[in-house]
């Protein structure tokens, strides 16, 4: 009889001992989970400031002229044709152009995928939206699925000569 | 007869032991690989970023007219810094050599090989191209990943960005 008692007892503090461990367990896979998520963070944010200050820089050797900076864009990241639209004031009237350009003056959209590589826009996880108004020039890196914007940064061409 | 409930007792004991130690393993293997692919990722985005903003540094910082260029040294593609001092030129050379990048700076034609100069970064290879006049494309690969920066020189031209 004590026999039994005792195997019973050891038998229940094993089972306390995996349900303790079992709370461990899903707080740690938690923990882990959020870890990665930060880390995916991390590294898509260093991508789009990477993007934004390149966009910028090419704006700025464009002189403030978007249509050559996202010319050099295209042409530095080897683009092909449906993998960014470029909508500017003067063609408003051809179709896609007023879509994309939502107010601004003149815009740009350059489409990436999950890995940051040049897709078309129906593959696209991320974008590079850059809108012009009043000289002033607006980019955006997003998150298409979660809508989030990732960095933006804003710049305004200026003429030292003048 | 009365040895059975015992017998079962201790499989049952064993069993949850057994349970634990594997769950507790898997908790520990996954904890393994999500610590490796967040320092992994870490480490990539460090050399990437730290070398990318190394190369932009000394570019603002060597913006003068015709300083900054690409040339070949020793048939390794370079990105070339120029300075005068006290009348004499001198230049600051960047290149990616034996899995590092090197700086060397010294007498312009000064016979020095890749290997005399000083190993800064260890990443899987640096590539410098100037897409435009004025304007340069930098790119740091580390593993998998590969980084692009594009750099305006604003040096000798009118334009500018506030």
């Amino acid at each position: 009889m004590k026999e039994r008692s005792k195997t019973g007892l050891f038998l229940m503090e094993l089972i306390l001992m995996v349900l303790v461990f079992s709370f461990s367990a899903a707080a740690c896979l938690r923990v882990f989970a959020y870890a990665r998520k930060v880390s995916d963070y991390s590294e898509d944010l260093n991508e789009a400031v990477l993007k934004a200050q390149s966009a910028a820089e090419a704006y700025k050797a464009a002189g403030g002229d978007l249509e050559k900076a996202c010319g050099t864009i295209a042409g530095s990241a080897d683009l092909k044709e449906g993998q960014y639209r470029v909508g500017l004031a003067e063609d408003a009237s051809q179709p896609g152009c007023a879509a994309i350009s939502g107010g601004a003056e003149n815009s740009a959209v350059f489409f990436f995928d999950s890995r940051w590589n040049p897709v078309p826009e129906a593959e696209a996880c991320f974008t590079l939206r850059l809108e012009e108004a009043n000289h002033k020039l607006s980019i955006d890196v997003e998150k298409q699925a979660a809508e989030e914007k990732l960095f933006t940064l804003q710049v305004k061409a200026v003429d030292h000569g003048k | 007869m009365r040895q059975n409930p015992h017998l079962i007792d201790i499989i049952a004991g064993l069993l949850l032991f057994f349970i634990f130690t594997a769950a507790l393993l898997m908790i520990l293997v996954s904890g393994a690989g999500a610590y490796q692919k967040i320092a992994g990722s870490l480490e990539g985005q460090y050399s990437e970023r730290t070398c990318l903003s190394y190369l932009a540094a000394k570019i603002r910082h060597y913006d003068c007219l015709e300083a900054v260029y690409v040339t070949d040294f020793q048939g390794i593609n370079t990105l070339a810094l120029a300075e005068e001092i006290d009348g004499e030129a001198y230049t600051t050379l960047l290149y990616y050599y034996d899995g590092y990048l090197w700086e060397l700076f010294a007498a312009k034609d000064s016979g020095l090989a890749p290997q005399d100069g000083l190993a800064v970064l260890a990443v899987d290879g640096v590539g410098f191209e100037e897409i435009e006049d004025s304007l340069f494309k930098l790119t740091c690969r580390e593993g998998q990943r590969s980084a692009e920066l594009l750099i305006s020189v604003q040096s000798g031209k009118k334009g500018g960005l506030s």
